[in-house]
């Protein structure tokens, strides 16, 4: 195949979109896991469910348990009561999912998120009906031409917000005490304690911090998905493989982890075969698994208590 | 109180009736009971909501009619979820059977059928079904018909618009992986070799693929003139639509009945416009049935019938059952499917209905073209 | 044992035995092979996990892989069915000796990523390698199987096959368990490091866990294959690997007969709750979550709390093990 630069830009720009989600995705993974070290399978849920809700106070009519609704409201408000609706969201799980089980290590939290998945994935279903749903998009036209490429503006919006997220993240972590009293925790969640630290209560900002990691993500992906309730599902699944491609533990690792992954996806996709697009992320991780566990940022090494 | 002539008469014609009439009349007329198998559950879910609506939508339409099915007998709806797995909708099936139907509509999805097919055919009972992979058909099932185009129809009509009316000779095909894409592939590759012809590029996506930047930009750099798609899911139909728009691909594109479904064309927009499928319903066809199963869809269910793949060919499958038993005035499985055999144009919401040796029931396919949310008829194809 | 439990085992065996004397119905029998057969797969997952402490979720892989293998076998080579099933089997087994080997070195989450994408990879091989499973369109015309003059086409019959095989799994898995592997692997589940203190290789001894799980869930799925006797790929995903996780842990994760009853529960459970309709998995899903919760020594453990038994238990609470590292570099 002969080098076409337009082509190989364009599979640039939408792999870096899909593998920002990724990241972000894998964020969200990797931030929980440092706090409490489980893995939440339910990740990928969370980027499905606020887009069901959002889509359901954004379209002009949509069927809720089986009747017709209109609740039509402005984007922005949407955005802003998505979010809210969410932290109440991630407040219960974390009582429901977590609390009860905090003591007995991570084999039962990833069964009982694993059940919290099978449950809101059906959940949907019975609220909003299998129909897959539109998301209106923010921007009203399809493409942007940049020079000889396509773009869609979503694309860039998707680019452009993990940028400021990846940002924030280094703000909060590096420079707040809130973010200092994560890291701590996440480190050594006794010592935390005998400092002072509340860990139940930064254990939870965690989990709600997650929660709006995936419905930010969730939000910007829905106008390119459409909302299904299945959308989720493989998204959770590469970004976890990110996560530990990236090194597992590590929040750089999982931001170009997840990049990488989306990227060489893509590529793939193009250069070698369309078919077999899933396999190139999980063979990528069966490799780093084997040959480089620690992934390609390194990772702490000790289990939490 | 003294029994006068008149109150003896009365009283004996009175305790008379009271025994005589039930016998007079019979028992309440006894219900026909029929088995249906949607995936209420599952990621086919949306398949299965549209068949129980559409089989729902045809036996009230039935009840509410005088005589019902014949002799004053209503229809029975005894549903089983077919789940997405195979083995549970074997047992679904199994639940069915020991549940004493007369006659089992569904499923659409052709694995499901081959995985049932074991078991129909040691069933004398008439099994309509609405799966176009060709296969399903000769798997020696005496009681199944199938109430779509096949694959082969639906496929040979695709190539031959591509190839005759569009005049393409460098044909991509893009196909989902599961196996509604791969055999509608295989078909559309078969009916291209017959014009000596072979696809310049044949992509296979898998499930859950949600980019298709990588897809598209293959077909475009194979120079391609034309696209077949065979897409059954109509989000996937409205991602691929919309990324074709945006990565600027020019081509005709000619794509499976998948292509036109309401659900299809409504989240894909206007990416959709000029887009052609090729169907089993138009919009326009068999103006009254067709009419009024929509209208009544909608009506009853307040959203649009997914008419080719979900409700229109249960709806069909449920009347033809009420037509032929009510020409036999029995429900005898036997002779229902004799009967079934014999049907010569009968007219249904899918259009003229003509029973072959391989039982397949429609043999009519349109090309169609999607302008702006209306799905026109631009050519009528007999296969 | 003692004979108050000998009579309960004969007991049960006889009233299995019985079963389709005495049921008629097609579709109970085709459940129960179904339940006796996923029962196979989990009690292979329970020597993997519930003994060995190796959390994979690559059991529907294996799953597959015996599926068409026998399959492969039966309809390409014209080979009969019983051997078809063994050699898938046995192939199963070694397909679990690949998995198994490389991922020594890994654990806890790493390991049960690496079996996910295994687990993918499988089903995509399974999509796409259509010369040998006919990919999407599925594989049709598996033969059931024969014994002699006899061919096993009933549910009932076929019964008696699959509670064969799965009494000599079960004898396998109790004959590990009470032994010393049995021991070793438990030890190497609660503290490898120290095990490996004690002299024992944990090398080998996961090693035969992960083959005892491919072989087992392959037969499994060979069985299956000749019961409905049509395979398709999408059958074999990961959804379906974390019910075989499920049905585990709520059976009693270390405890032979746990995983079997996990299993039929929940096999028989989604037919029962068939009259709910589209709610019954949410259902299924709440219930997942209420019995990890309430329940962290699944229903085996519940069984042994009735029946106050003074012997050790059998069952662990669902807890992580302790392991000083939660990955290891060479």
């Amino acid at each position: 195949m002969s080098f076409d630069p337009v082509a190989n830009l364009q599979l640039l720009v939408s792999g870096l979109a899909i593998g920002s989600i990724y990241a972000l995705v894998a964020l969200g993974f990797v931030l929980i896991y440092n706090a409490v070290g489980v893995v939440n399978f339910a990740q990928g849920d969370f980027v499905m469910f606020p887009s069901y809700v959002a889509i359901s106070f954004l379209l002009p009519s949509i069927a809720v348990f089986g009747t017709i609704v209109h609740w039509q409201l402005p984007l922005l408000l949407v955005y802003a009561v998505v979010l809210v609706l969410m932290v109440g969201f991630g407040l219960l799980f974390t009582r429901v999912a977590y609390y009860p089980l905090r003591d007995r290590g991570w084999m039962p939290v990833v069964i009982a998120t694993i059940g919290v998945s099978i449950f809101l994935r059906n959940l949907a279903q019975l609220v909003w009906g299998s129909q897959p749903q539109v998301m209106p998009s923010p921007f009203s036209v399809q493409t942007i031409a940049l020079g000889p490429l396509q773009v869609r503006p979503q694309d860039l919006l998707i680019i452009g917000v993990t940028a400021l997220l990846i940002v924030f993240q280094y703000f909060l972590f590096e420079r707040t005490m809130l973010g200092k009293q994560m890291r701590a925790t996440a480190q050594d969640r006794d010592a935390a304690r005998l400092i002072g630290i509340r860990v139940g209560r930064i254990v939870t900002i965690t989990f709600v911090y997650s929660v709006l990691l995936g419905t930010i993500s969730g939000l910007l992906v829905a106008p390119i998905f459409t909302v299904t309730k299945e959308m989720g599902a493989l998204i959770a699944l590469k970004a976890f493989a990110a996560s530990i491609v990236g090194g597992f533990g590590s929040i750089p690792g999982a931001i170009i982890g997840g990049l990488a992954i989306g990227v060489i996806e893509t590529f793939g996709g193009f250069y070698i075969s369309t078919a077999y697009v899933d396999a190139i992320a999980f063979v990528i991780l069966i490799v780093v698994l084997v040959v480089r566990p620690q992934g390609l940022f390194g990772e702490r090494v000790g289990e939490k208590a | 109180m003294q029994l006068t002539r008149k109150k003896f008469l009365a009283t004996t014609a009175a305790s008379g009736a009271a025994i005589g009439f039930p016998a007079i009349i019979g028992a309440a007329p006894e219900p026909i009971r029929i088995g249906s198998i949607p995936p209420l559950t599952g990621s086919n879910a949306l398949l299965g909501e549209q068949e129980h609506d559409g089989v729902l939508l045809a036996v009230e339409q039935i009840n509410a009619r005088p005589g019902k099915v014949y002799d004053d007998r209503p229809f029975v709806i005894v549903e089983e979820d077919a789940t997405n797995d195979n083995q549970s909708a074997v047992s679904a099936l199994n639940k069915m059977l020991g549940e004493n139907v007369v006659a089992i509509v569904n499923p659409v999805l052709s694995t499901q059928i081959q995985a049932m097919a074991p078991v129909m055919k040691d069933q004398v009972i008439p099994w309509m079904t609405g799966g176009t992979a060709v296969k399903n058909m000769q798997l020696g099932v005496p009681g199944a018909f199938r109430l779509r185009a096949s694959d082969a129809i639906t496929a040979a009509a695709i190539t031959n618009f591509i190839v005759g009316e569009k005049k393409a000779k460098k044909v991509a095909i893009l196909h989902a992986s599961d196996a509604f894409g791969t055999g509608g592939a295989e078909q559309i590759v078969i009916n291209l070799k017959k014009h000596g012809l072979d696809p310049i590029v044949d992509l296979q996506y898998p499930k859950d693929a949600k980019d298709y930047t990588a897809e598209i930009l293959r077909i475009k750099q194979s120079g391609a003139d034309a696209l077949a798609m065979y897409v059954q899911n109509p989000s996937d139909t409205a991602v691929i639509l919309q990324q074709i728009r945006s990565l600027n691909l020019t081509c005709p594109i000619v794509g499976s009945p998948s292509l036109a479904n309401t659900t299809a064309i409504q989240t894909a927009g206007k990416n959709a416009n000029g887009a052609y499928a090729a169907v089993d319903f138009i919009v326009g066809m068999n103006s009254n049935i067709a009419t009024h199963f929509l209208t009544s869809f909608y009506n009853r269910f307040h959203k649009q019938p997914d008419v080719g793949s979900g409700s229109g060919w249960v709806f069909d499958a449920v009347n033809l059952l009420a037509y032929v038993y009510k020409q036999q005035r029995s429900t005898d499985p036997k002779q229902t499917i004799a009967s079934l055999e014999k049907i010569r144009n009968w007219e249904g919401v899918l259009g003229a209905h003509t029973a072959d040796a391989e039982h397949n029931m429609v043999h009519t396919v349109s090309i169609g073209q999607i302008n702006d949310g209306n799905f026109a008829l631009v050519k009528k194809v007999t296969g | 044992m003692t004979l108050r439990r000998r009579a309960g085992f004969g007991a049960l065996l006889i009233a299995l035995l019985c079963l389709p004397l005495v049921v008629h119905s097609d579709y109970v029998l085709n459940v129960a092979d179904i339940a006796g057969i996923y029962a196979i797969a989990v009690l292979g997952l329970g020597i993997l996990l519930g003994f060995a402490g190796q959390l994979s979720l690559a059991q529907a892989a294996f799953f597959g892989i015996g599926a068409y293998a026998s399959g492969y076998l039966t309809v390409h080579w014209g080979w009969p069915v019983l051997p078809s099933m063994a050699v898938a089997t046995v192939f199963s087994g070694l397909i679990g000796l690949g998995l198994g080997w490389p991922c020594l070195r890994l654990s806890g989450h790493y390991l049960a990523l690496a079996t996910i994408g295994f687990g993918i990879i499988t089903q995509l091989v399974l999509i796409n390698w259509t010369s040998v499973t006919n990919g999407s369109d599925g594989m049709t015309g598996i033969p059931p199987p024969q014994i002699g003059p006899l061919t096993l086409s009933t549910y009932g019959q076929y019964y008696y096959l699959v509670l064969a095989s799965l009494a000599i799994c079960t004898y396998v898995a109790w004959r590990i368990k009470s032994t010393r592997p049995g021991r070793a692997l438990q030890a190497i589940r609660e503290n490898e490091l120290a095990a490996s203190a004690t002299g024992i290789d944990p090398t080998h001894y996961k090693i035969v866990a992960f083959v005892l799980a491919g072989a087992y869930a392959g037969l499994a799925g060979a069985l299956l294959a000749h019961s409905i006797k049509f395979l398709s790929p999408d059958s074999y995903s990961f959804d379906q690997s974390v019910i075989f996780l499920v049905m585990l842990i709520v059976g009693g994760s270390g405890s032979i007969g746990g995983a079997i009853l996990g299993a039929v529960l929940l096999t028989f459970l989604p037919e029962v709750l068939r009259p709910l309709k589209s709610s019954y998995i949410m259902v299924y899903g709440a219930a997942v979550i209420a019995m990890v919760i309430f329940m962290p020594r699944g229903l085996a453990g519940l069984f042994d709390a009735a029946t106050q038994r003074r012997r050790p238990q059998t069952t662990q609470p669902l807890a992580t093990p302790a392991h000083p590292v939660e990955a290891k570099s060479a």
